[in-house]
């Protein structure tokens, strides 16, 4: 069975989880329904940015068979990810594949990876210890596994964090990287759904299909404000979702992709 | 060999070797603080690699701590470069060679960050491994010092002083 990994944020973290009341990445199980005989391994982490997908992509190039596919769904520039104090022992421990459970949820070709060390997320200066985490945010500390927190340490304004520091280079860094094996004809697909768009602010593609940001594209196509296409976390609906998966990612070379991958 | 990219914390050793070998361009990739080293290592080879289109004939990378940072507030613009390029007279360690060094390219990163002691070794590992893989098609050599980390230059332990990481990395240059 051929085998795609993707990599996200929130807008790809697809849970199926009915004991929560948003459901994010809802082109997900769409993917997953439109191509029954391939295998689709989901690292999506909410809240997470190219710090995790770029830890993510050095595990599956670097330390895993190789994939069929990858699909990147990029996030905002600014995010970034620590551990928390009196974790390294959590960090350290973690083999490279043990790092990771696994949750194949309702759905028989989908798999969903969850990384387990405690960590922050999208933080910004400073860095608070893991016992005064424990007393603000107890239902998170479970045992010290399986936690992430999502923490501005700053006050926050569109997730553009502290922008146009470190974090934003990296991403710009990774972004090359990303092209660099796009060209060096790795089956890698990139591009985002973000309707605030830091890539398209900054004037840089955020995709290789060939195709202007989704958040312009849908404008564009259907002439009406993107906010008629978004929840109220800001994450695309239902319809935003099947716009997306259907007449913008299938038509696409990442689409094309998938079919040559069903059928051979 | 023509070009070469060195990416080391404030150390003596680049100045060193790009001493003895004159006739050799090198890029000097560094930082003062520890702290950061593998994520700064990391971003400094994704520069070299796929972003300055230069074409090395050997990037050597001295592989440190594992701990973290964060970023703290800038307001960088992204399509400048994240490194400030000077000559010799600003970089403190290469005033330990009397002589003015030519043929070297100083590269500071000007991105500032919170340090943390925390370490992020699950992250430092895949580094590490990453660089046993890509050095197999690219012309990497790493090392370590302070803290042994990994190597592929066939000593499976860390190096302690300047000299002996100039005399170990002299054997791989032609």
């Amino acid at each position: 069975m051929k085998r795609v990994a993707i990599i996200g944020c929130s807008h790809s973290d697809y849970l199926d989880n009915s004991k929560i009341d948003v459901n994010f990445g809802l082109w997900i199980p769409m993917l997953c329904e439109r191509f029954p005989n391939i295998e689709f391994h989901n690292f999506s982490q909410g809240g997470h940015g190219h710090l995790y997908q770029d830890m993510v992509m050095k595990y599956l190039r670097f330390a895993t068979s190789p994939y069929d596919m990858y699909i990147v769904q990029l996030t905002g520039m600014s995010r970034w990810m620590v551990p928390i104090k009196g974790t390294s022992t959590w960090w350290d421990q973690a083999d490279m594949q043990g790092a990771f459970t696994t949750d194949r949820r309702n759905i028989k070709n989908y798999i969903k990876y969850s990384w387990l060390p405690p960590r922050l997320c999208n933080v910004g200066v400073e860095l608070p210890r893991y016992n005064d985490l424990q007393e603000v945010y107890p239902q998170h500390m479970n045992q010290g596994k399986n936690t992430k927190i999502h923490l501005d340490l700053k006050e926050l304004e569109n997730d553009t964090g502290s922008f146009r520091n470190m974090a934003v280079f990296h991403s710009y860094l990774f972004l090359k990287e990303l092209q660099f094996m796009d060209n060096g004809s790795m089956p890698i697909f990139y591009f985002t759904p973000r309707t605030y768009n830091h890539w398209e602010e900054e004037r840089i593609s955020d995709n290789n299909l060939n195709l202007k940001s989704f958040n312009k594209w849908i404008k564009e196509k259907y002439n009406k404000k993107i906010d008629d296409y978004l929840d109220e976390t800001f994450h695309l609906t239902l319809e935003g979702n099947r716009i997306l998966f259907e007449e913008y990612l299938m038509p696409s070379k990442l689409g094309k992709k998938l079919i040559d991958l069903s059928n051979n | 060999m023509n070009r070469i990219a060195l990416l080391s914390t404030d150390k003596i050793w680049p100045c060193v070797l790009a001493s003895e070998y004159p006739e050799i361009y090198f890029d000097l990739f560094s930082t003062n603080d520890h702290r950061c080293n593998y994520l700064f290592m990391d971003m400094a080879l994704k520069h070299c690699l796929y972003q300055n289109l230069k074409q090395y004939d050997l990037i050597c990378i001295e592989i440190g701590p594992i701990r973290n940072c964060a970023p703290v507030t800038n307001n960088f613009d992204i399509k400048e470069s994240m490194w400030i390029t000077h000559t010799k007279k600003n970089y403190e360690p290469s005033k330990s060679i009397n002589k003015e060094l030519r043929n070297v390219l100083y590269h500071k990163s000007k991105v500032e960050f919170a340090d943390s002691d925390i370490d992020m070794s699950y992250y430092a590992k895949l580094f590490i491994i990453s660089l046993y893989k890509q050095s197999k098609n690219i012309p990497i050599k790493f090392f370590s010092m302070n803290a042994y980390m990994g190597d592929n230059i066939g000593i499976e332990d860390m190096l302690e002083n300047d000299m002996q990481v100039v005399n170990k990395l002299k054997g791989f240059i032609l």
